[in-house]
């Protein structure tokens, strides 16, 4: 006998594409994925989500673009004119210290600002890690040479990543498809009334669509997000006072069920 | 692709070159008298002319930057012809003194070297030239990445364009070998005819979308440069791209169309081959995606300095 498919569809939040775009083996998507497959289910992203994926990759292309150089490499040649040191001069260890420096001071200023610390963190083991390597190769490398490298290096990424962006998002050629919710005066309430819940745009658009999809279409809709922070800490009273489930992709096939 | 760069490489990548050589051809048949052995045979050769009147690579190059030029704003210190001769005259003279280019396209038009299938050999070195030289490319792009104040997202979608370009030559490499070996299997002449007048049928539109993304490619790129330097001479490559000289709505209204034609040019190609663009990135070789999937996971605002 074979068992009958659950009527409804998921909604997905950006936190579930982006490792789609980026290729990660997350189990918890493999998972929904496989369930979304062998069962037939919708998977949808609405307009909001699209936004804030394409924002979420362009600033993070940015944010590391603009350490490298208007940080780095600014950094490096300011130490460097300290120093009395040629800015062509192939970069030793000395250059590795000055680096040190500028990272203690980073470090510094965001505790005292109480701040992450976290992305110049993943910047600094990146570019202190490349840089080591290339030294203990005895390879030569100035400072344009090393802005340069560290530049093509997250170009050829993020070039290929708008590829698998375009495929799964732009041309919806993966799992997943975009449904643009029309305009209603209900959605601007549920809005409205989830930022009274704590939870704020853009998360509140992304979870007013799956809201007005469920109202609208009349199919069980589950929103399904990896942020335990913002939204699935509040799937209690998302449920009780929208009708909407929300859960981590690992349990969204057993709230259709 | 660096704009105006005088290395040879940027001709082989130029869409005019691709049309030029595919497109504003005849094929055209007769009969030669050879001698082997003492016996006189008779071998019938067939090749490809230009149209009597053909389009130079000159007037394709020469009617783009007067397509450029006169959908741009000009600064004041600048003439809109003068720009139009600069430019061009530029992109003929590196046209002219790639002998290996130029060479390629004749192949196609004499066939000198009796080459099987000509139009398929001329693609093909139209493709590995790209491919050989895309790493300069993205050189040229993180070099003026960092001789300007321009956040790098935007020179990533100038290298979407070269990404994009690769595909393109794939694609047209698949059309051009079913088509020319359709051709060359042909019973009779007429039939050939009819073969490599369907091979431009066919490849004619993609042609015509890849021109019109290379217009609005060179449109950007040669916006941000006219305003970035006040000098003839320095066009070429103006010593730091300042995204404050730009007007801000113009700039915005031509990077927004740039970017919808690469879109559906992006889009015309995968309705022609399915597995294009499936360039996962590769978490093993390339180091900055470990950082790259954490940054992006970071809640918005975390990334400030």
């Amino acid at each position: 006998m074979s068992i009958k498919s659950p009527a409804g569809c998921f909604f997905l939040d950006s936190n579930i594409l982006i490792p789609e775009i980026l290729t990660q083996n997350n189990v918890r998507i493999w998972k929904l994925k496989r369930d979304a497959t062998s069962h037939n289910i919708p998977c949808y992203f609405s307009d909001s989500v699209k936004i804030e994926t394409e924002r979420k990759v362009r600033d993070t292309t940015d944010f590391i673009g603009s350490t490298i150089k208007d940080t780095l490499v600014m950094q490096l040649e300011d130490s460097r004119r300290k120093r009395r040191i040629s800015l062509s001069d192939p970069l030793t260890i000395q250059d590795i210290k000055a680096l040190e420096d500028l990272f203690y001071g980073f470090h510094g200023a965001a505790r005292a600002q109480r701040t992450l610390t976290d992305p110049l963190s993943l910047i600094e083991e990146w570019v202190i890690s490349f840089l080591a390597e290339k030294l203990d190769k005895g390879i030569s490398i100035t400072i344009p040479d090393l802005g340069r490298e560290l530049v093509k290096s997250v170009l050829k990424l993020t070039v290929n990543i708008q590829d698998s962006y375009d495929n799964l998002v732009t041309f919806e050629k993966g799992f997943v498809k975009k449904k643009g919710i029309p305009a209603d005066p209900r959605m601007v309430k549920t809005v409205a009334n989830l930022e009274l819940l704590g939870i704020h745009a853009p998360d509140s658009d992304h979870v007013a669509s799956a809201v007005m999809n469920q109202i609208l279409s009349s199919e069980k809709t589950v929103f399904v997000s990896l942020d335990f922070s913002t939204i699935l800490n509040k799937r209690d009273i998302i449920r009780i006072n929208f009708r909407l489930e929300c859960c981590d992709p690992l349990y969204a096939f057993h709230h259709l069920s | 692709m660096a704009f105006g760069n005088v290395s040879s490489a940027s001709i082989g990548y130029s869409g005019s070159s691709l049309r030029y050589g595919l497109l504003e051809i005849k094929p055209v048949e007769f009969k030669e008298t050879i001698k082997k052995a003492g016996i006189k045979f008779q071998r019938v050769i067939r090749r490809f002319e230009t149209f009597q009147q053909p389009q130079t690579y000159s007037d394709i190059v020469t009617f783009q930057y007067e397509a450029v030029f006169g959908s741009i704003k000009i600064p004041d210190w600048f003439d809109s012809s003068k720009l139009v001769k600069e430019f061009s005259q530029r992109s003929i003279a590196n046209y002219e003194k790639d002998i290996e280019f130029k060479k390629a396209v004749e192949e196609v038009q004499n066939n000198k070297n009796q080459i099987a299938r000509p139009l398929l050999s001329f693609v093909q070195f139209a493709k590995t030239r790209f491919e050989s030289d895309i790493d300069n490319y993205l050189e040229e792009e993180a070099d003026r990445f960092l001789r300007s104040n321009f956040p790098l997202s935007f020179y990533n979608k100038l290298l979407v364009f070269d990404n994009t370009y690769r595909e393109f030559l794939a694609v047209l490499e698949e059309i051009v070998r079913k088509y020319e070996f359709r051709a060359r299997c042909s019973r009779n002449f007429e039939m050939y005819k009819k073969h490599i007048s369907e091979m431009k049928w066919a490849i004619g539109p993609i042609i015509d979308q890849v021109d019109s993304c290379f217009l609005h490619y060179f449109r950007l790129k040669d916006y941000v440069t006219i305003w970035n330097t006040t000098d003839y001479a320095k066009l070429s490559n103006p010593e730091f791209w300042d995204i404050k000289k730009l007007d801000s709505d113009e700039f915005d209204k031509i990077f927004k169309e740039y970017n919808n034609t690469l879109m559906e040019t992006r889009s015309t190609l995968l309705q022609l081959n399915e597995n294009a663009f499936i360039r996962a990135p590769d978490v093993i070789e390339n180091p900055s995606s470990a950082i790259f999937s954490k940054l992006v996971t970071l809640p918005s605002g975390s990334l400030t300095l």
